[in-house]
């Protein structure tokens, strides 16, 4: 098994650096095919189409439409009933608790994070967060940092670090359970499993119990947001894709 | 000739002046403000008032939403492949299932949802406003992007946590419209505000 995992992380390093050597031909790629899909400027104002999302290809598509069904059938028939029972169960300062508690143990990555890209100020911010939030807090169920805007700094990741050193995306891949990632967000997130204390419960079953609570208590706040973008969308698999690489791309520009 | 130039440089400034007294930002909270008033408002939520409830908001949204420049930057060059009747349909399928896709969510989902309005950012004709929505205790910030055209702030585009709604359509339509015609775009269009209405 950590063989395995070896060299899973072993190939994805590879081609990850190999899609960061490409970027440049990638680049230029992208804007062609963006032009020739979009034709000539005309006279009427347009909105320049950002190239970084024109860029980003999806080389596993039919893989990827398979993960993303597989995902919605397990959101409706499994995820969703679950967090609506809980959401049931459970009062919302009860759930916030949880949810600060998971937020604050995941402090590491962001500290690490926030160190990697040189960010000083907001290194700082998430280590006296953890500190306080930890003590005053009481084992971070509580957020007594809120009352200060400088201690909720935006949320760093190893993904936002790889592309803050200038690797893009590689390319868009759907993980069950996981959803949408691409290939750099992949390796920041397999990374991430070693700064995450979480990962490091022992039996196999009590972690997985761990992130269920912890998944299901998240999604307990955000029951209902999946259905809507699915209801505005004409292509909700598009639809879900343009919105992780945008939203990444603005959390990288932070 | 100095003279007449000043003058003129004088009464332009005035009038952009005039032009921009009232701020974007008090230009967007109204509608947003008479519109969740109306949402909340008990009177109107009897089964009977539905279309009423509906008509009213549609006042409040059209006065500030401009689905025309909305559509155009969402269809961004695929729109020249429109002709002007295309256009006017796709303007106008666009916008009620924009409308009625948000309408529902926010009325099937208003459970004392804040929003606050933040800040804005202002240079030339362009501006943007900052807001957000609280909902339990997860915030959620709503930026809207807004033009002046013909002397009115109207947003063109809305961008929630970082996404933006125009942007997001323009893949989708342009993903569509790479292997399918306008009239095609239309028609999937016009079924998915037809699912909505029923």
């Amino acid at each position: 098994m950590k063989a395995f995992r070896f060299w899973v992380v072993a190939v994805m390093m590879v081609a990850a650096i190999g899609c960061a050597h490409q970027q440049g031909t990638g680049l230029q790629s992208g804007t062609t095919t963006t032009q020739t899909l979009l034709g000539p400027a005309e006279a009427e104002p347009v909105e320049p189409v950002p190239p970084t999302f024109a860029v980003t290809p999806d080389p596993l598509y039919g893989l990827n439409v398979a993960m993303f069904e597989l995902n919605d059938r397990l959101y409706f028939w499994l995820l969703k009933p679950l967090a609506t029972g809980y959401r049931a169960v459970f009062p919302e300062p009860v759930r916030t608790g949880v949810r600060n508690f998971f937020y604050n143990l995941t402090a590491p990555i962001r500290i690490v994070s926030c160190l990697f890209q040189a960010k000083g100020p907001q290194f700082g911010s998430e280590l006296i967060r953890f500190l306080m939030n930890s003590t005053v807090g009481v084992l971070g169920f509580g957020n007594p940092a809120a009352k200060y805007p400088d201690l909720t700094p935006p949320e760093e990741d190893l993904g936002q670090t790889l592309g803050s050193y200038g690797i893009g995306n590689g390319f868009y891949i759907v993980w069950p359970f996981l959803g949408p990632s691409t290939l750099r967000d992949s390796v920041g997130r397999f990374g991430q499993t070693f700064l995450n204390p979480v990962s490091y419960v022992e039996p196999w079953h009590s972690y997985i119990g761990i992130r269920a609570l912890d998944l299901t208590n998240d999604l307990s706040f955000r029951i209902g947001d999946y259905e809507s973008l699915k209801e505005a969308a004409l292509d909700p698999y598009e639809a879900l894709k343009d919105g992780y690489l945008q939203r990444r791309a603005a959390q990288i520009k932070e | 000739m100095k003279a007449w130039i000043a003058a003129t440089v004088v009464v332009l400034l005035s009038l952009t002046t005039n032009a921009f007294g009232v701020e974007p930002m008090e230009a967007l909270r109204g509608p947003i403000e008479r519109g969740l008033q109306i949402i909340k408002d008990p009177e109107l939520q009897a089964e009977d008032k539905k279309d009423e409830q509906r008509r009213l908001l549609k006042q409040e949204v059209w006065s500030v939403f401009n689905f025309e420049e909305i559509s155009r930057r969402a269809l961004a060059n695929n729109w020249r492949l429109f002709d002007e009747a295309q256009r006017e349909r796709f303007v106008d399928l666009f916008s009620q299932l924009l409308f009625e896709t948000y309408i529902s969510k926010i009325r099937s989902e208003y459970q004392d949802e804040a929003v606050v309005f933040l800040d804005q950012e202002v240079t030339d004709d362009r501006a943007k406003v900052f807001t957000k929505v609280t909902r339990e205790s997860v915030e959620t910030p709503i930026d809207y992007s807004m033009k002046m055209i013909d002397g009115h702030w109207q947003v063109y585009d809305v961008r929630v946590e970082n996404v933006s709604l125009v942007g997001n359509y323009r893949s989708q339509f342009s993903k569509i419209l790479l292997r399918n015609s306008p009239d095609h775009l239309i028609e999937s269009l016009r079924k998915k505000v037809q699912g909505k209405s029923s």
